[in-house]
Formats: structure tokens, C-alpha cells, sequence
């Protein structure tokens, strides 16, 4: 692995997108070669739209590769939308940028590309639903072997939902997809809801990120708008940080407990579609194919989050 | 009233011991296939309940199979017998015992019934579809299945006892009875240490020598290479006795739990609703958490009446 790890951002902003994207950026032991995007917390065009916007916002190099992907699941028409948390546009109440244009060229063809140009070395941050990844690789098997990981923000391993009882969003929003990618035999690090939602961000902390100004100071007030919507349901000024989780697990691999297993997307079900299974003794009969993140330590993730964001220059 | 309705298998053996060495009365013992198939569990807890001196109460045998689906044994974990080699030699003069039938069970019943499930739920969940009106006699059911913030024994996502008929377990949960759920999130951490129950080594009581081969002879103990002082030993139908005896060794949740009865990976799930997605009105007190020591004390200290 070169020292710098070249990163794509495969994303549906969404609040926890932006925060997750600007940590990348800010972080220099990781190269950002390019943003793709996907229907998840808002429609296609939204969240390109979102992400158009986050990329002059974090002021990023008009050059830099930016492709839509797909529109909805990869075996389904309908989407599932998930405005409720991220508000209608799935950017809350944020005034962002104008946004640039997206480039012709699906997001799938243009991983696969950059992928063969540099077999073994690029990570895929797959902060959405799995779909664009599925795709890649239902299109362009050849690249299977050489995608050197991918970090997936899904799933609920030994926690309950936050769709149904047992399905987490994003691989809810298109099981066949997450199967097809779990399945895939690409080596994988998935952090899941059980990790995610113990790594709060508090109600101090939004406020320290809003008074450290720039970037950071934005970064807060999209966390304030998540954490109004969880303080309504939940009773306390806090909020997950999903995406940017995935973003920690790739700085600091350490501050998260690792468990080796098969897993699995229960694609059928009635009350469990879109479930992560992760078989942790063995009971599917296949070899281990990710590490799944089932504890972490939650004070580091927030420092972590809090020095890199307000690092963001601009 | 209070119905035992059990696949032995070793753990049954080690819940109905420490039940009775309570001095808690049973007014019906029912078999069920599980563990091992249906005529093994059948004349296990007869050879069980004479050894125990259980002589006077009803004895029934239940049913050989899922309403839906194939069975799953347990036989790597409880031997080919069931009881880890302690009833190998088969007997052939156990009297022929009838079949059960929960419906005029339950309907003659005067009083609550309490149910104390330790197999799959095939007897009561068929009992269920045929007489629904029964479920009004039922008080609860303390059944020893399911897992929620935990991985499952039988698959990935299910435990052994929902998994061998999640569309009898179904039934039941969907019936408005009303459910405790002793399930893998206690049993599992349930370790019971060997020590204090040494000295059934040298048990001359025909129940001690029957306590020492569950114990000598129990999957944990051999897949650690041997019995050592500092062996445990895991019963998962015990924590069933545990909470009938000490609800306090454990905390709950009431909440709404389904079964998946369809799922290609998550068949025979206990799918507990947490957060209420489901708007569905709670069903089952679902245990959570044991409180392993003092659990262990009690099994202990029971069993040890035995010596």
C-alpha cells in the first residue's frame, strides 16, 4: 500500500455524508481521487447535487472525477426515502454553494477505470446504499480482485435497526445489492450500527465545532440539525455521526473492536429484510470475508472527528 | 397450574432437577421432539422423573415433529441418547405414555396455567391453531428460545428451539399470550462453575450419578480437554427455572417480538421491536441480562440437594 491511500467517496449526502466527506479531505494520510453518488437520503439528484455543492464548498479542484451512479436499489423500482433525518433536500436547513456538474460517465464505469489503472491500491468509502458498488461489480467483474477494500457504513450486526427492528438504512434500502457485495468476496470492513450509534457526537461538542468558525463551524450546524431531530425522538441533544464512522475506521483502525466472520443481507424475511448477518461461529459454512466493527471507543472517535474538522482549511 | 412441556436432552434434565429440588409442584410433564427425536426425549424424561422420584405426576408424550419443516438434532451436543451416555443402554419396559392433549388440558384447567417451554413450541403452537379460545387460560408461557442482541446456536441469526418450528413459535407469539422470552441473551453468559459441584464425583445416589455424567460428560468439559476444577458448564434450559424461581437474577424488557418464519438466513428469529417501528402491542418480556453469579449460586446450591 502506497503511504497515502488513495480514497473514493462513493456517497448520498446527507448530513453525515458532508461531515464524513470533509474528514477525508482534511485528512492527509488519505488521497481523495474522486466522488461518486447514489439515491439514499434523498433522491439521485438531490444528493448529486448535495455532494456538487460540498465539493466547492470544501474547495476541491475543479479536475477532480465526480460521477452519478445509480437512481434507486439495484432489484427494486422504488426507493425508500429517508427525508425524515436529513430533511427534504437531505441537506437539513444548510445554505450550500452553488453546485458543480457532475461528469458524463456512470459512476460504475469510472470506478472500474480508476480501479484498473491502480489494481490493489484504491478504498472505496461506500457511505449509501451498496447499490453503485454491487454495480461495479456485477458490470465489471475483472475489477473484483483488484479493488483494494472497501469501508461500508451499513448494517446492524448484535444492535437493533434503525429502519425496522433489524435492518439499518442503508442496507435496508437495497438489500439485494449489500448481498451481492458481502457475498462478493471483496475484502470488506463494515461499521455498523452498533458502533456507530455509540459513538454520539454531544450537544458540547456540536457547539465547539459552530465556535471554531469556517468549515467547521458548518460541520456543526449540520450536526445541530441532526441532533434536533434525535433530541425529539431520543430526549437528548446528541446525534450519530454514521458516515463519518467509516471515515474513523479507516484513520484509526484501532479505535474500533474488529470481529472476523462471514457475513450476509437477509434478502427475504418478513419482518428482516435488509438484516446483516454476521456469522461470527461459523454457521454458514463459508470462510470469514469481513471485519466487522462491533465496539469502539467513542471519546477518541469525537476527538478525532473535532481535530480533523477543524482542520478543514478554507 | 404448571406445565412442563421439555425435550430431554441434558439441559431439560438439569432445569426439571433443580425445578423439583425447589419443592415447586408440576402438574403435567409433556415431551417434545427436539434435542433428539421424539420416542428418545419421551423415554429420557421418564427414566428422568423415576430416578428423581417424580412418581405421581401426569406424564405425557407430544409431538414427534414440526408443524412446518424439517427437525434439527442436537445430538453433538447432548450425545446420541440425548443424555450425554447416561441413558445409552435403551429400556424397553417403560410403559407406553399417552398422547398429549393440550386443548381438554387447557380447557378443564381451573386455574391459570403456566407453561414452562423448553423445546421447540410444536405442542403448544398446534394446540394454539386448533383451540385458539385455550389461550385464555394460559397465564404465561417461560419459554427457553430466541436471540436478540446476540448471534443464534442452530444458524447466524437463530436459536435452536425457535429455528426447529418458527411457524409453532409464530402461533404462539401471535396468539396474545403472554411470553417470557429465555433466550441466548442470558443463557449464553449463564456459566455455572464446576467447583462446588465436585463432589457428585463420588455420588452414590443413582439422580448424583446422573448429575455427574451431565456434568463430566458435557460438551464445554470435553471441548476444553477434560474436567478440571476450574471447568463451567453452560445449561441453557436452567435460566427457564432460574426466572420461575428468581425473576429478580434478571432484567427484562417488555416489548413487541415476532417470529420470521420466512427468511432464507433469519428463519425462526425472535424479532424484537425496540424502538416500536412496528406499532405492534408488546407481547413478551424479553430477559436481557442475567445476573450470572447469583444464577449459578442457585443452580448450584439446588442441584447439590441431590447429593
Amino acid at each position: 500500500m502506497p503511504e497515502v491511500r488513495p480514497v473514493v467517496v462513493d456517497c448520498d449526502p446527507g448530513l453525515d455524508d458532508a461531515v464524513a466527506l470533509a474528514m477525508v479531505v482534511a485528512s492527509p494520510e488519505l488521497d481523495l481521487i474522486g466522488v461518486t453518488t447514489l439515491a439514499g437520503n434523498a433522491s439521485l439528484a438531490h444528493t448529486t447535487a448535495n455532494a456538487g455543492a460540498l465539493l466547492e464548498l470544501l474547495g476541491l479542484p475543479a479536475e477532480l472525477p465526480f460521477h452519478t451512479g445509480h437512481a434507486g436499489p439495484l432489484a427494486r423500482v422504488q426507493r425508500e426515502p429517508d427525508e425524515p433525518i436529513h430533511g427534504p433536500g437531505g441537506m437539513g436547513d444548510i445554505e450550500l454553494p452553488a453546485p458543480r456538474q457532475p461528469r458524463p460517465g456512470h459512476a460504475v464505469d469510472w470506478l472500474a477505470e480508476t480501479i484498473r489503472e491502480r489494481p490493489g491500491e484504491v478504498t472505496i468509502i461506500a457511505i449509501g446504499p451498496l447499490t453503485n458498488v454491487a454495480g461495479l461489480l456485477l458490470h465489471h467483474p475483472d475489477v473484483a480482485p483488484l479493488i483494494g477494500d472497501v469501508v461500508v457504513m451499513g448494517g446492524a450486526a448484535f444492535v437493533q435497526g434503525n429502519l425496522t427492528a433489524r435492518a439499518e438504512f442503508n442496507f435496508h434500502a437495497d438489500p439485494e445489492a449489500a448481498r451481492y457485495v458481502a457475498e462478493s468476496g471483496v475484502p470488506l470492513r463494515i461499521v455498523p450500527l452498533d458502533v456507530t450509534r455509540r459513538a454520539l457526537v454531544t450537544g458540547e461538542d456540536i457547539d465547539r465545532l459552530r465556535a471554531a468558525g469556517g468549515i467547521a463551524a458548518l460541520m456543526g450546524d449540520m450536526l445541530a440539525y441532526l441532533a434536533r431531530g434525535f433530541e425529539r425522538r431520543h430526549g437528548i441533544r446528541a446525534c450519530a455521526v454514521h458516515d463519518a464512522l467509516a471515515v474513523a475506521a479507516l484513520l484509526e483502525p484501532e479505535l474500533m473492536v474488529w470481529e472476523h466472520a462471514a457475513i450476509t443481507v437477509e434478502c427475504s424475511g418478513e419482518f428482516t429484510r435488509g438484516e446483516l448477518i454476521v456469522d461470527t461461529h461459523g454457521r454458514l459454512g463459508r470462510e470469514p470475508s469481513a471485519a466487522v466493527a462491533t465496539g469502539i471507543d467513542a471519546e477518541r472517535f469525537r476527538t478525532l472527528m473535532h481535530r480533523r474538522l477543524t482542520a478543514v482549511s478554507h | 397450574m404448571l406445565i412442563v412441556d421439555t425435550d430431554p436432552g441434558t439441559d431439560d434434565a438439569a432445569a426439571i432437577m433443580t425445578l423439583l429440588a425447589s419443592g415447586t409442584k408440576v402438574d403435567a410433564f409433556v415431551s417434545v421432539y427436539g434435542n433428539v427425536p421424539e420416542h428418545k426425549t419421551t423415554s429420557n424424561l421418564q427414566r428422568l422423573l423415576d430416578i428423581v422420584g417424580e412418581t405421581n405426576t401426569a406424564r405425557y408424550r407430544g409431538t414427534h415433529r414440526p408443524m412446518y419443516g424439517e427437525q434439527v438434532a442436537a445430538k453433538h451436543i447432548h450425545g446420541e441418547d440425548g443424555m450425554s451416555g447416561a441413558f445409552a443402554e435403551p429400556r424397553h419396559d417403560l410403559p407406553e405414555l399417552p398422547r398429549v392433549n393440550y386443548v381438554s388440558m387447557l380447557r378443564e384447567a381451573t386455574e391459570p396455567v403456566t407453561i414452562i417451554a423448553l423445546g421447540p413450541l410444536t405442542n403448544i403452537g398446534s394446540a394454539l391453531a386448533a383451540a385458539p379460545d385455550v389461550v385464555d387460560k394460559i397465564e404465561r408461557i417461560i419459554f427457553m428460545g430466541g436471540a436478540v442482541l446476540t448471534y443464534g446456536n442452530e444458524t447466524a441469526a437463530a436459536s435452536f428451539n425457535a429455528v426447529n418450528d418458527p411457524t409453532a413459535a409464530a402461533i404462539v407469539y401471535d396468539s396474545g399470550v403472554s411470553i417470557a422470552q429465555v433466550g441466548l441473551d442470558v443463557c449464553r453468559p449463564a456459566e455455572i462453575p464446576i467447583k462446588p459441584l465436585l463432589p457428585f464425583r463420588d455420588s452414590t445416589t443413582p439422580a448424583g450419578q446422573l448429575i455427574w455424567t451431565l456434568l463430566n460428560e458435557h460438551f464445554l468439559v470435553k471441548r476444553a480437554g477434560g474436567l478440571t476444577e476450574d471447568s463451567v458448564i453452560r445449561f441453557n434450559d436452567a435460566p427457564c427455572v432460574a426466572y420461575f424461581l428468581h425473576p429478580e437474577l434478571f432484567r427484562t424488557e417488555r416489548l413487541p417480538v415476532m417470529i420470521e418464519t420466512e427468511g432464507r438466513y433469519t428463519r425462526g428469529a425472535t424479532v424484537a421491536d425496540f424502538p416500536g417501528y412496528t406499532g405492534r402491542e408488546p407481547n413478551t418480556d424479553v430477559l436481557l441480562e442475567i445476573d450470572v453469579d447469583g444464577y449459578a449460586a442457585l443452580i448450584s446450591d439446588l442441584l447439590l440437594t441431590y447429593l
